[in-house]
């Protein structure tokens, strides 16, 4: 089997002493990063990117993929054990997670977590052997009207699908993509929106963007209110689960990782969906007095939510590497270190840089075990992390992204802007404006605009190109469906709730 | 009125209209954008869209989008706020978590951190990494917990001293030296 033998091929350069420190070093430093308070993938990514400037591209690659899945599961650590999610992929293992907790079975709920993580990861890496070489030779089928519709697609599904104000997640939208326009135009070298400043023609870093949205308002949040101690956590020895435990788990374990791999793979969706929805389908399948014990500390609410969203990490990894368009904010991100390397994600990167991506690929499936060894015998040494002092940490945070801004461009310019689009970010937060859809909307825009242009100009500047061309057409109509039909769903759904005298659960 | 009360009247006055001033500042910003996008070079431009097209869609789109929200904000303003209407548990459940670990934050202490930050940045080139760095963070620090100033100044300094070397000297990255002027890496 062809994509089989590449991922031996990957696991032979994976396993080299050089690789093996890196995912190592990643899986760590991604685990200890997730850990603290407020922190998720995203910012742990956008922190650690200074880190990989003097690396090779592969061996920055394979670090900051391990960071990726272990600020994941990092995330659990926090979200089990102090009830403070660092993104909303993990809140909803607090739930029950921290229900489990509360009730004296903190490690359980933890190695539940953990082995969620790693059969979620490793189902999700094999998928994404299989399914990335498909998704190639679909591709090329794809002109640019059809891509210019997918990226469409991925923002539209993203807004849509936001819990909260779907108005406001549309600006949030269109504020990032007004960031991917400034800069100098790519075709025709025209400024747009740089005020006459030189140090903006080249655009702005979404590395600064993502640092700025995700790492500065919570660390100002966190420093105004003015924290001296950190919230209280319970004592740890060891993350371990029981038989029975196991046979409750086995289910949502499977249904998680279908679950979240297939959110992963649709662009726009990724782990918070992914999280969601197997959370409502455990409640859903759940029969008798395990269906009451959701919310109060089931452990299928822990064990299928932990493994959808590990899933939809390397699903999302699918459409990023094969398409070149990115499944979450946090692979939009790592689109951006690709590009920083010199690499574009898409049908030719399988071509070009094949070994390369087989690497980085099999270096997941080892981290996702080393995730594994290194987090359910210590346990107890990350929990440490959640004791260090908000002032410090936040503090810490600041003076991290301050410098990691500078060492992008090494121009005081790049610090005006964090402060800028970060106190922009702040204030989105403060009021409701998801910031997720605007990362992806910042990396998105100038692909999108290549594509929407280069179709106009293959049809001569004819709209009708778009639902003229079979493939596109197919697109605009699954897009439709796939934003328009949940919200019709949920509203009759709400009209059958409110008419019915026993109310059912509905689910997400 | 004392000064704490006005502040709190302050504060419900935006928290019940943010909404509408979000909006408003969205309508702002998209119309300065829009002004921008209108005076881009279009000349040379071939079939389907030039250079000032899609920024004059984003900031009419921004500007509609900033009234359907002042819309939305005036209509709750008005009418008796009733909550969110979340269909799915697992949604307002994780809503209701999400707030619940969110505490309103106190302006005057943003305000003091938005400053130190922005102090930060001016000082960062000139004075150089470690001195900014130290500067910066001891002064944060000991705003939020004065009494542990001991383990304030050596988390500073110690912060500061280890990430310049790590970075200049493991992994290259010259950092500012400023008025130090401590080794460079790179």
């Amino acid at each position: 089997m062809d994509a089989f033998g590449s991922l031996i091929g990957g696991l032979g350069s994976a396993l080299t002493p050089t690789n093996l420190m890196f995912v190592f070093l990643g899986v760590l430093i991604g685990t200890i990063v997730g850990v603290l308070p407020g922190l998720g993938p995203i910012t742990a990514i956008a922190l650690l990117i200074p880190l990989t400037f003097g690396l090779e591209p592969t061996s920055g690659l394979i670090l900051l993929s391990g960071v990726y899945y272990g600020a994941m599961y990092g995330g659990s650590i926090t979200s089990i054990l102090i009830r403070t999610p660092g993104e909303v992929a993990s809140a909803v293992t607090a739930l029950d997670g921290h229900q489990m907790a509360k009730s004296g079975h903190a490690g359980p709920a933890l190695a539940t977590a953990a082995v969620g993580s790693f059969i979620g990861g490793t189902i999700a890496v094999i998928g994404l052997v299989f399914l990335s070489p498909v998704l190639v030779n679909v591709a090329t089928a794809f002109g640019a009207a059809e891509y210019a519709v997918l990226l469409v697609g991925a923002l539209a599904l993203t807004a849509s699908l936001m819990s909260g104000s779907k108005l406001k997640a549309g600006i949030s939208v269109l504020i990032g993509m007004s960031i991917g326009v400034v800069g100098l135009d790519p075709q025709n070298g025209v400024e747009r929106w740089t005020g006459g400043s030189i140090e903006l023609s080249d655009g702005i870093d979404i590395a600064l963007v993502a640092m700025a949205l995700f790492a500065v308002p919570e660390a100002l949040r966190h420093l105004a209110l003015g924290d001296r101690e950190p919230a209280s956590t319970m004592h740890v020895q060891r993350a371990w689960m029981n038989k029975e435990d196991l046979r409750r788990s086995a289910g949502p374990y499977a249904r998680g990782s279908l679950v979240g791999f297939m959110a992963g793979v649709i662009p726009g969706l990724g782990p918070t969906l992914g999280s969601f929805a197997s959370y409502s389908l455990e409640r859903t399948v759940a029969r008798g007095e395990r269906k009451k014990l959701f919310g109060k500390g089931a452990i299928e609410g822990v064990a299928g939510p932990e493994t959808a969203n590990n899933a939809a990490v390397g699903g999302a990894m699918v459409p990023m590497l094969a398409l070149a368009i990115p499944g979450s904010a946090t692979t939009a991100l790592l689109l951006f270190v690709y590009q920083m390397y010199g690499l574009q994600p898409g049908p030719q990167l399988f071509v070009n840089d094949g070994p390369l991506v087989w690497t980085i690929v099999a270096s997941m499936l080892i981290g996702n075990a080393m995730l594994l060894a290194l987090n359910m015998p210590m346990v107890r040494i990350f929990v440490k992390m959640l004791k260090v002092r908000p002032p410090l940490l936040y503090g810490g945070v600041l003076a991290f992204v301050m410098l990691g801004a500078y060492a992008l461009t090494f121009s005081f310019y790049s610090l005006l802007l964090l402060i800028a689009i970060g106190l922009l970010g702040y204030v989105m937060q403060e009021n409701g404006f998801p910031l997720t859809p605007a990362i992806l909307a910042a990396v998105l825009l100038p692909m999108l605009e290549l594509n929407l242009r280069r179709a106009l100009l293959v049809s001569d500047g004819d709209w009708t190109t778009f639902i003229s061309r079979p493939l596109s057409l197919i697109l605009i109509i699954i897009i439709v469906l796939g934003t328009r039909v949940p919200p019709i769903v949920k509203a009759i759904r709400s009209r059958y709730k409110t008419s019915k005298p026993k109310p059912t659960r509905i689910n997400a | 009125m004392t000064k704490p009360m006005l502040a709190e009247k302050a504060n419900t006055f935006f928290k019940g209209r943010a909404d509408l001033l979000c909006g408003l500042g969205v309508i702002v910003a998209g119309s300065l954008l829009l002004v921008s996008a209108l005076g881009i070079d279009t000349t040379g431009t071939k079939a389907g869209i030039g250079p000032g097209t899609v920024p004059v869609a984003l900031a009419t789109l921004l500007i509609a989008g900033g009234a359907a929200l002042s819309l939305t904000g005036i209509r709750t303003a008005r009418s008796s706020h009733k909550g969110p209407q979340t269909v799915s548990q697992a949604e307002g459940d994780v809503e209701a978590l999400l707030k619940e670990s969110e505490p309103p934050v106190p302006l005057k202490n943003l305000l003091v951190m938005v400053l130190l930050f922005i102090g930060y940045a001016v000082a960062f080139v000139p004075l150089g990494y470690v001195l900014s760095t130290t500067i910066f963070l001891g002064i944060v620090v000991t705003v939020i917990d004065p009494a542990k100033w001991k383990r304030n100044v050596l988390f500073a300094v110690g912060f500061s001293a280890i990430v310049y070397l790590g970075f200049t000297q493991l992994l290259r990255v010259p950092l500012p030296t400023g008025v130090l002027g401590l080794p460079v890496g790179g």
